[in-house]
């Protein structure tokens, strides 16, 4: 089993286990912007109290659970990672907390690349009307019109 | 560098991101998605390649395993600094936290 049929498989049981789940990082991005290689698929993931291990255990052999639990500097998400050792690609999983969006997410310049690559691509059939609403929210308007004019310019 | 020059490279940057542009936008987002983690796999075969060249009397095994430790060593250095250990989840899925020494010990 390769990377891609890894994530496939992961995501194949995530839905028969009915855990709500959202793609994000790398693979939406790329849906949205330019192609870039990433080695390990981002979700975002509402889980139960025993979902990690259900989700586990159904996998089966080849996967293998990072039993730490990491918390990230900048946004609080707390991420669990299954580890595929065929492929050597990581799944991440973020659990899913109140606010996702938060102002400090946009730290690492990597991040503010990925935007600038999906507004040049997608820019034109985005819903700005929504966009907008969310980021004066959380106070990101001022840094979204930045990176709009870094793609004008 | 003169004004002349400075306007060429301008001008070549501009060109070379309208092209990335125009490509990435001719595909559609859902034959896009999976293209990251393709590209890892070709990377993947490559670098193994690299490895098996340098070391022609190491088993398949080895040289798997000496890609996975370039990965995590990698891994490490991206993510410094960003994550910290907060507990351990066990075989029910509870969650035992750590100490704060621990946390600085296992810190990325």
């Amino acid at each position: 089993m390769n990377g891609e049929q890894a994530t496939s498989y992961v995501l194949s049981k995530l839905e028969e286990l009915k855990i709500d789940h959202m793609l994000v990082g790398a693979f939406s991005s790329n849906a949205y912007g330019v192609i870039r290689s990433t080695n390990d698929a981002d979700i975002v993931v509402a889980f139960g109290e025993s979902d990690l291990t259900r989700l586990f255990k159904s996998l089966g052999e080849g996967f293998i659970l990072d039993r730490q639990m990491m918390l990230e500097g900048f946004t609080g998400s707390v991420r669990n990672v299954i580890k595929h050792s065929e492929s050597g690609f990581d799944i991440e999983l973020f659990r899913l907390s109140n606010d996702p969006h938060h102002q400090e997410r946009w730290a690492r310049r990597k991040d503010l690349d990925d935007i600038v690559n999906v507004l040049i691509v997608s820019g034109k059939s985005l819903d700005w009307t929504y966009i907008y609403q969310w980021t004066d929210r959380h106070g990101t308007t001022a840094l979204l019109d930045h990176l709009k004019s870094e793609v004008e310019s | 560098m003169t004004v002349e020059s400075q306007s060429e490279i301008i001008a070549l940057q501009k060109s070379i991101l309208e092209t990335k542009a125009a490509r990435a936008g001719s595909v559609l987002p859902g034959l896009k998605m999976m293209e990251g983690v393709r590209l890892f796999d070709r990377v993947r075969e490559r670098v193994k390649a690299a490895i098996r060249s340098q070391n022609p009397d190491w088993s398949e095994e080895m040289i798997h395993q000496e890609f996975l430790n370039q990965l995590e060593k990698q891994r490490r250095h991206a993510e410094k600094g960003i994550y910290r250990l907060i507990g351990y989840v066990n075989d029910d899925g509870m969650i035992t936290p750590v100490k704060c020494e621990d946390e600085n010990a296992d810190e990325r």
